[in-house]
């Protein structure tokens, strides 16, 4: 046998190896060390031991009985093998359901590979990406297993997620309207969830910051596919509606507000009520005065009936903190990057 | 030139054409294979086996394998020889396998001793075998393969070599590295 890491072996062991195949061909030991006389006083020894091994080895026969019962069977055997030869698989059936069920489990190991690997990689997949579908499932997924504000914050997430990728396509002029549509789509689909329950400050923000953010990239688009035109300006118009219904969705009014206002007052009023709900991101010196300002001018409206100098101060009272309070919050969540807004 | 013990025990024979004939059922043939290789495939294992039991057990089971198998044979590169040996290693080291699976177990002597006569040579004999038989276990398992072929089975080294699936310069440098420590362990007894 021919290896690659084959190495010769030493000169001793090439004359052992030597002079013992020449004893066993049948010549004596002395005979043999008289052929390698400068070797002679390691050899002997050598080849003594190999004697004495074989002869040991030799000296144990098998005892004639089971030699010959071993024969009687040897040649009984041959008449009669003891294994008998592997019968032939049924031609069809089982190849066939192998072939099948390999194939099967190939295909089911292969898809769920490619599953994973389409879920793991979807993250910054865009249309026309392989993943992109496994993207759009996994979102599909989330938002049917969430509930309340988690629902909401999801849906905002994949509207920023169809800014990102209509950003992605639109440096490579691959803005199709069927992305724009989409996009459309999640930012409407945010107002009528805001319908149901009004936004918190945070999901405002962020979903000013997507109106914020696909204005400029629609823009973007329709300036380098000019044929998108239309249509972009189109969903422009529909997401700012959308953006508009979803942040004028408010709270339904407490009982003080609506019961004790006349008309002027609920004029000025009306608006001091949004604030308390657009405070609770600003700090302690906003809610503060709300809290306090707005109950004291209903009492005293309610208490006296008609003369407008009294509701005048009482409006001029509320409206400072009122107007303040609208004016922090909309510098607020301008000012503020909206978390997430560039995936 | 005097013939060896092995070509006593097992005098030269056209092998080719006696394998041709024991596959087509010839019995003589197959006689004649099992006069040639049945010394030898028994002082293999019983050089391997210390039980005589296992290494009867052991030699039949390869020569069924032999009978069972010889049908498929086929004169490509291993030699008849080679191939006998490879299947008397390949039941040795299941054999073996099994054993540790297993633990061994004392065998009960089937002799009774007979105090009538001088025994002494065969007590010599006796402790000879166990003594080469303990300081051939003491060797690594590639050169005792090499050792119980060699001198146990008889084999050239080149038939150890491809019973063995190694190079002849490795058969030849397993032959010598062998040697050279059995003979460190009986200068130290």
């Amino acid at each position: 046998m021919i290896s690659l890491f084959d190495r010769k072996p030493g000169p001793r062991a090439a004359i052992l190896a030597e002079a013992r195949s020449l004893m066993d061909d049948g010549l004596t030991l002395d005979f043999v060390i008289d052929l390698f006389p400068e070797d002679a006083e390691w050899l002997r020894p050598a080849l003594a031991l190999t004697a004495s091994l074989t002869d040991s080895y030799t000296a144990e026969p098998a005892s004639f009985f089971f030699e010959a019962e071993l024969k009687a069977k040897f040649l009984a055997a041959a008449d009669n093998p003891r294994v008998p030869a592997p019968a032939a698989p049924p031609a069809t059936a089982f190849p066939f359901k192998t072939a099948v069920t390999t194939l099967t489990l190939a295909s089911a190991a292969a898809a769920a590979g490619v599953v994973t690997l389409g879920f793991v990689t979807a993250g910054g997949a865009v249309p026309g990406d392989w993943n992109y579908s496994f993207k759009l499932a996994g979102e599909r997924l989330q938002y049917a297993l969430s509930r309340g504000d988690q629902r909401v914050n999801i849906q905002i997430g994949q509207a920023e997620a169809r800014v990102y990728e209509i950003q992605q396509l639109s440096q490579k002029g691959d803005v199709s309207t069927s992305d724009i549509s989409r996009l459309q789509d999640e930012v409407q689909a945010i107002a009528s969830l805001a319908q149901a329950k009004p936004l918190d400050d945070v999901q405002k923000a962020r979903l000013q910051g997507v109106a914020q953010t696909s204005q400029v990239v629609l823009n973007d688009t329709k300036a380098k596919q000019p044929s998108l035109g239309e249509p972009v300006v189109a969903a422009g118009e529909a997401i700012h509606a959308a953006v508009v219904m979803a942040l004028a969705a408010t709270p339904v009014p407490t009982a003080t507000a609506t019961t004790t206002t006349t008309a002027s007052a609920t004029a000025t009023l009306t608006p001091a009520t949004t604030p308390s709900v657009t405070t609770t991101p600003t700090p302690t010196e906003t809610t503060a005065p709300t809290k306090t300002a707005t109950p004291e001018p209903t009492a005293t409206a309610t208490e006296t009936p008609p003369p407008s100098a009294t509701a005048a101060p009482s409006s001029s009272a509320t409206a400072p903190p009122s107007a303040a309070a609208t004016e922090s919050t909309e510098s607020q969540a301008t000012a503020t990057p909206p978390p997430g807004a560039a995936p | 030139m005097e013939d060896s013990a092995l070509e006593r025990l097992a005098p030269e024979f056209d092998e080719h054409a006696a394998v041709v004939a024991a596959q087509r059922g010839d019995h003589a043939a197959l006689s004649e294979l099992y006069a040639h290789y049945f010394p030898r495939v028994y002082r293999y294992v019983g050089a391997r086996l210390a039980s005589s039991h296992d290494a009867e057990d052991v030699t039949e089971e390869i020569f069924l394998k032999i009978i069972d198998n010889l049908p498929a044979y086929q004169f490509r590169g291993l030699p008849f020889g080679a191939w006998v040996f490879r299947i008397a290693r390949n039941e040795v080291v299941s054999h073996v396998r099994r054993q540790k699976v297993r633990g061994t177990t004392t065998q009960l002597s089937e002799t009774i001793a007979d105090d009538t006569a001088d025994h002494t040579h065969e007590v010599e004999m006796q402790l000879t075998i166990a003594m080469v038989r303990t300081l051939t276990e003491r060797l690594p398992d590639a050169q005792r393969e090499v050792i119980t072929l060699r001198f146990g089975a008889g084999l050239s080294v080149a038939e150890t070599a491809q019973a063995l699936k190694k190079s002849e310069n490795n058969v030849k440098v397993l032959q010598h590295k062998a040697i050279a420590r059995l003979q460190q362990m009986v200068q130290r007894l």
